[in-house]
């Protein structure tokens, strides 16, 4: 049986020879233990509290080394997860607060809240940076950050992370230097610019806290992943780190879960900021060449001003459908400026009006009941004035389609313009 | 494209009143024993012929007066005798070929090594491909100057074709021939067929570069049982490979079964492993003297560590050109992060027809399938693990300051310059600080931050092909053949290593955290899956995308030689036709309406046109000249905008053009053999795709995202000269020389089409000034030196002087733009600017290397031993630069023109292959 022993050399041959090396290099890699930390302080270091690391540094814009052998330890209170803190480390003993300046991201996941750390501050440098005391490293002659690379040589973790410290309770005028850098909590405070984001999307913008007679900036980063959530109305509290620039101090909320209480139950209907274009909304010209237009500088703008002269117009601009089924105590509120008219036309000729039956095209063929404003700006001026909160009558509330509209008069005798932003219609789920 | 038929038909014409005067050869080829010998390549003048499975060759179209015949077969020595042609019908009668005891086989096995484009792995064998027997040049090219990187007339893979019983083996997908497929099979894939450049062949139209048909026909394996161990430095350490072939049995049949692994647990370059197995099965009956059919059946699994590129500045800091960034050391073993791991398994089933002594048809119906894979790490909202992340580095600390003209703290620059050098877990993947991260993370319930991710190609292709050889009379040869292929492959990413344990289980979240950030609170948009909204990816579940890519192609050729007493010529012409599309399995909230399911239909009609002459001004001079003209469908990624989220498609889609010549004066003397070539190739409306992360600052109006770069309507053109020649000093010492002196350039100014994969801003398109500059991928200039000792009592020996020269790097073409300058500090004269405009990309002076081999075989009774030990780059030079490449991320306005600079790879230093066989 020659074909057998043929078949049989070739079995032979194809299981050799994977046999030779099958134990051989495949790999299972051991799992790592989960590692806990501690730390020990090296022979002839001592620690020493923050506040005194921080009282090394007394002139302003000076760049201090710290040449002896001496520790700060202290437990993370600040995080970077949102993004709204930056390449900065908050730690806080009793003592106080200290921001360590890193040139690093995603620091929450080495050094999450609740940790201890010890800062090796031998080789590091206090300075600060309009006004803030911090350590780091020197950069154009100034405090700058530690290069990432060379973090794990002066921080070091110890044990586990355990509870954040709590946030100490104070009032804005209670606020005192010593609090710079450690977690505060202001309580029954309100926010100013309500509804407006945290942060506007092209930079860092201070909002502001106010307690009714005293306020206090909140600072959030373009770049925080809550940055256009808007700032709830209502009053409650407000946790953070403190920082200072220059002469103002500025709370950092780590997130969301920072800001407590408020009256969350009113929610955004439809939100027109008139900050890129017309947006949802429609302009329709019944009569008059001249029509409602974008400015990024002004929002929508209208005058029957043109070619030198006045011209006759009536001009609509008309929100989109909104559905009203679920919702109560619907309140619209917005910005605007109305100037170069007859300030005693202003109020017949810059008028809100609200539809349940409107569709699209000519607005004369819908129904429309006119809704007072309740605040008009001087009328000889650019000021922008916010309407107040204006009350939609309860007939809307349940309906489906509702369109509300701002409606333009002008005639050959004077021409006003009127520039309309930061539309914001609110009201609460049912 | 008129001009080439006007230019065909005067060939065939002008030609076609010369008279017949050409005398045919035939013999048979024999071992020592007596037994007849399949599968040896005979050279007659300028044409290569294979003997059949009883030793058997003819040619055909032999010129009158003195020829020199030579019979080149693995484990022979090469014979040459000179025949004085003086009958139409000459006859050698019985060529003995004289073994070389034990297999020399060619023991510069060329080292596999990978090129990895940014965030990108592919890899690119270089092979001997092209190894057309007898021709110096040829033999240099692929054997000695492969290391080099070096590719005949600076031609990607992609214009070269390896077949199979004429079936090729090309991916759809590049182009490129799959040579992994059959890596580690040496023994059984050894006998090939080639054919060179323009050269015809009669199994196949052709290509730009060259053809290989591998023959694995088991009757055409020499009758033997041999094993081999190879021990090297290079990129296994072990190889053992075992083959056994019953050659032709009385009873019709032959086997041939061979399996071989290649192990490493660190290559030349740290953190690099082989971990790779082979098998290999071919039977074929022989029914009666008109009928064969062979199966053939063969894989390669294999898992391998891989090599990336890196910056000059941490090569310089380590004094290390082979530092790797791919691995670190987990609980103090070293682990890759970029592992590709490939199994595609090809099956075939050949019909050889000999319809009569004239006509000869091959069919094969092909199938392969399989997976092959490339881990890499992932992140979520977490420091960039690579270690080389350019914010890591020393260089980062000046380049930050760049926009305010601030330079680094030099203690700091200097810290992080001796941590780099001293630190391990500074200077590799810190594996074990990955783990405790996600321990941490999830202890308090969040998600996994970093993972092992795994893209994954699954692929099946079913190919039919079919050619028919007629010799009409003793003049005309006409071969022609038709190949059907349909391809699909399943692309998507699959969940490689949580990096959890100790009781812990990770979860990953399937959303992309780029959109996340850049739509903001739009939920939708940053779904990978609407179908299956933010699921919970554990390990093995596939995720990121998921699509398929389907590519049917068909052709049709035609080729016929004309053979007279002093002239030769052919004309052939192809026809393809090409269809391709996409479905997506997956509904990408960036993409909702555009992702999920089939993409129309493209389909593509291309032809392809040669002609060529030989002018035999004696049996020992030739002129020949080949020119080709054709066209050729983009690839599939060169078409789609975002493969892996959308199905939508370049609004201009162009078709390659490439039009090529070649002009050879060939020299054969017993003594003495030589080629020199001029060629020239256009290429016209090529296309190139790069995929980067684009930074903001600089550039007005752009925004950072990630963004598919699609540069159109490239024209280049590749000029330059061959030379190979071979000089038989006395009968066992023959001096081998051969070089390419090349011009590869852009020739225009081509655009690009800007596509951001999420949408975050429409589409664009600039102009790219890239005219006049080199293009990449091989050495222009190289060449080497060599001797050739034995055989002389079953010894062996070469040596070879190397020299590599103009090597450019491929140039980032977002570079070339107006877009890259706008707002940036750089002034005319800038030296900075130098750097960006100067068409020599990088330090590509010349590079020299030398090369040693020596074999010997023994014959004990009825076993050969052989022994081979090569040593490549014997002087040890390390600085030789093989393939590198411009990060396309930059910010000029920030950072400054050298934030991030080009990344190389450096050819090995010494390495040896030292390897024993036996054979029975």
């Amino acid at each position: 049986m020659k074909s057998f022993s043929v078949i049989r050399k070739i079995w032979v041959l194809l299981l050799i020879v994977p046999a030779l090396f099958l134990a051989g290099c495949s790999k299972n890699f051991d799992v790592p233990p989960v590692n806990v930390p501690m730390f020990q302080l090296p022979d002839g270091a001592s620690v020493i509290s923050i506040k005194a690391l921080k009282n090394r540094h007394t002139v302003l814009g000076a760049l201090d080394s710290i040449n002896d052998n001496v520790y700060v330890t202290g437990i993370v209170v600040s995080s970077d997860e949102t993004g709204n803190i930056y390449k900065s480390l908050y730690i806080q003993d009793t003592s106080g607060g200290l921001l360590i300046s890193l040139d690093a991201t995603s620091l929450y996941n080495l050094y999450p809240l609740g940790q201890r750390i010890y800062v090796k501050c031998q080789g590091l440098f206090l300075g600060d940076y309009n006004g803030m005391t911090q350590i780091g490293m020197p950069y154009a002659g100034a405090i700058g950050r530690i290069s990432g690379v060379l973090i794990s040589q002066y921080l070091f973790i110890d044990n586990l992370p355990g509870a954040v410290p709590a946030a100490k309770v104070v009032t804005i005028p209670t606020i005192s230097p010593n609090d710079l850098g450690t977690l505060i909590k202001l309580e029954n405070v309100h926010f100013v610019e309500v509804a407006l984001p945290y942060a506007d999307a092209a930079a860092s913008t201070n909002r502001t806290i106010s307690d009714g007679t005293n306020t206090l900036i909140l600072r959030s980063s373009n770049y925080a992943t809550f940055r256009a959530t808007l700032l709830p109305d209502g009053t409650g509290s407000i946790t953070g780190v403190l920082g200072l620039f220059g002469t103002d101090l500025q709370l950092y909320i780590r997130d969301l879960n920072d800001v407590v209480g408020f009256d969350y139950s009113s929610q955004i209907i439809l939100n027109e900021p008139f900050s890129a274009s017309v947006g949802s909304f429609t302009a329709v010209s019944v009569a008059g060449a001249q029509t409602w237009t974008f400015s990024a500088t002004y929002g929508m703008t209208m005058s029957g001003f043109s070619g030198g002269a006045n011209n006759a117009n009536e001009d609509w601009l008309i929100s989109p459908s909104v559905n009203l089924t679920q919702f109560n105590t619907v309140k619209l509120s917005f910005s605007h400026t109305i100037n170069k008219g007859v300030v005693g036309n202003m109020m017949t000729n810059h008028t809100l009006w609200a539809s349940k039956n409107y569709t699209s095209g000519d607005p004369t063929l819908a129904t429309w009941e006119q809704i007072p404003i309740t605040v008009y700006p001087s009328g000889a001026d650019w000021t922008f004035v916010s309407s107040g909160q204006i009350a939609l009558p309860a007939s809307y509330e349940g309906q489906a389609n509702v369109h509300f509209a701002y409606k333009y008069l002008s005639s050959t005798s004077e021409s006003a313009t009127w520039e309309l932003k930061s539309i914001l219609l609110k009201g609460t789920h049912n | 494209m008129k001009k080439t038929l006007l230019l065909l038909l005067l060939v065939f014409f002008a030609t076609s009143w010369l008279s017949a005067q050409t005398a045919s050869l035939e013999g048979v080829v024999t071992d020592i024993t007596g037994s007849p010998m399949a599968g040896v390549s005979v050279n007659v003048g300028n044409k290569t012929y294979v003997t059949d499975a009883a030793g058997k060759f003819s040619a055909t179209g032999v010129s009158y007066g003195k020829t020199e015949v030579t019979f080149v077969m693995d484990g022979y020595e090469t014979k040459t005798m000179s025949v004085d042609v003086n009958s139409a019908a000459m006859k050698l009668g019985y060529v003995q070929v004289k073994s070389a005891a034990a297999a020399t086989e060619n023991p510069t096995e060329t080292s596999v090594s990978t090129i990895e484009s940014e965030d990108e792995v592919k890899d690119q064998y270089v092979s001997g491909l092209l190894h057309s027997a007898n021709d110096p040049f040829v033999s240099i090219a692929s054997y000695t100057l492969s290391a080099g990187y070096f590719r005949p007339r600076g031609y990607d893979n992609e214009y070269s074709e390896v077949m199979i019983s004429g079936l090729a083996l090309n991916d759809p997908e590049t182009g490129r021939p799959n040579f992994s497929d059959w890596g580690g099979l040496n023994d059984a894939t050894h006998y090939k067929e080639s054919s060179y450049g323009l050269n015809p062949t009669r199994y196949s139209f052709g290509t730009l570069s060259g053809t290989s048909d591998i023959d694995v026909r088991a009757s055409h394996q020499r009758k033997q049982i041999k094993a081999s161990y190879a021990f090297s430095n290079r990129t296994y350490q072990h190889r053992v490979m075992v083959t056994y072939s019953t050659g032709m049995m009385k009873n019709g049949w032959a086997v041939t079964a061979s399996a071989s692994t290649r192990q490493g647990s660190n290559g030349y370059v740290k953190g690099t492993f082989y971990d790779a197995y082979a098998y290999f099965l071919s039977v074929e009956k022989k029914i009666n003297s008109k009928h064969s059919i062979s199966f053939t059946g063969f894989g390669s699994p294999a898992k391998r560590g891989m090599q990336a590129a890196a910056t000059q500045e941490v090569y310089d800091m380590l004094g290390d050109n082979y530092y790797n960034p791919n691995w670190g050391y987990q609980n103090g073993e070293i682990r890759n992060s970029k592992v590709r791991n490939s199994h595609e398994p090809v099956l075939l089933l050949s019909h050889f027809y000999d319809i009569s002594d004239k006509i000869k048809l091959t069919t094969t119906l092909g199938y392969s399938f399989g997976r092959s894979g490339t881990t890499a790490l992932n992140w979520f909202n977490s420091a960039d693990p690579r270690p080389d992340y350019y914010r890591y580095l020393p260089s980062w600390l000046d380049n930050m300051g760049y926009l305010n003209g601030i330079s680094g703290d030099p203690q700091s620059i200097e810290a992080v310059t001796s941590l780099w050098q001293n630190d391990q877990n500074v200077r590799q993947i810190n594996w074990d600080q990955l783990y405790q991260t996600n321990y941490l993370n999830v202890l308090s319930g969040k998600q996994t931050r970093y993972v092992v991710e795994e893209k994954v190609m699954n692929h099946s292709q079913l190919g039919l092909a079919s050619h028919l050889n007629y010799e009409i009379n003793k003049n005309i040869f006409f071969s022609g053949g038709l190949n059907i292929n349909i391809y699909k492959s399943n692309n998507y990413k699959v969940m490689n290593d949580m990096l959890d344990g100790n009781g812990q289980t990770g979860y990953w979240l399937d959303i992309d955290q780029f959109s996340q950030r850049d739509f903001l609170g739009d939920s939708n948009k940053a779904q990978n899956d609407l179908n299956n909204p933010n699921r919970i990816i554990k390990k093995g579940d596939k995720f990121g995308y998921d699509y398929d890519i389907h590519i049917n192609s068909g052709n049709l050729w035609g080729l016929g030689e004309f053979t007279y007493n002093h002239l030769d010529f052919y004309v052939g012409l192809k026809l393809t036709g090409t269809q391709f599309w996409r479905v997506g399995n997956m509904k990408n909230g960036r993409y909702p309406e555009e992702s999920y399911g089939a993409s129309a239909k493209h389909s593509f009609c291309d032809y392809a046109a040669k002609a060529g002459a030989t002018y035999k001004i004696t049996g020992r001079h030739y002129v020949v000249l080949n020119l080709a003209y054709s066209t050729m469908a983009p690839s599939f990624s060169d078409v789609y905008l975002a493969p892996r989220v959308r199905n939508a498609v370049l609004p201009d889609i162009n078709t390659r053009k490439i039009f090529s010549g070649d002009l050879s004066y060939i020299i054969r003397y017993p003594k003495f053999n030589a080629r020199i070539t001029a060629f020239n190739t256009n290429f016209y409306d090529d296309t190139k795709v790069i995929y980067y992360y684009m930074d903001a600052a600089g550039a007005t109006g752009l925004k950072e995202s990630f963004v598919n770069y699609f540069v159109t309507g490239i024209d280049k053109k590749h000029q330059g000269i061959e030379i190979g020649l071979e000089v038989k000093i006395i009968p066992v010492l023959s001096v081998v020389a051969g070089g390419s002196i090349g011009n590869y350039r852009y020739t225009n100014r081509p655009n690009a089409y800007i596509t951001y994969e999420s949408g975050l801003l429409p589409d664009s398109s600039q102009q790219i000034y890239c005219k006049n500059f080199f293009v990449s991928g091989s050495p222009q200039t190289a060449g080497s030196l060599g001797l050739k000792f034995g055989p002389m009592k079953y010894w062996y020996a070469n040596i070879n002087a190397n020299l590599f020269a103009s090597n450019w790097v491929d140039f980032a073409p977002n570079r070339r733009t107006t877009d890259a300058f706008t707002n940036t500090h750089l002034y005319v004269g800038d030296p900075a600017l130098t750097a960006i405009t100067d068409p020599k990309l990088a330090n590509a002076n010349p590079q020299f290397t030398l090369d040693v081999s020596v074999s010997k075989s023994f014959k004990i009774k009825n076993v050969y031993i052989g022994i081979n030990l090569s040593c490549s780059n014997v002087l040890n030079n390390t600085k030789m630069i093989t393939s590198g490449y411009e990060q396309a991320r930059t910010d000029f306005y920030t950072y400054g023109a050298d934030a991030f600079p080009a990344k190389y790879y450096y050819g090995f230093g010494r390495t040896y292959f030292l390897m024993a066989s036996v054979r029975l």
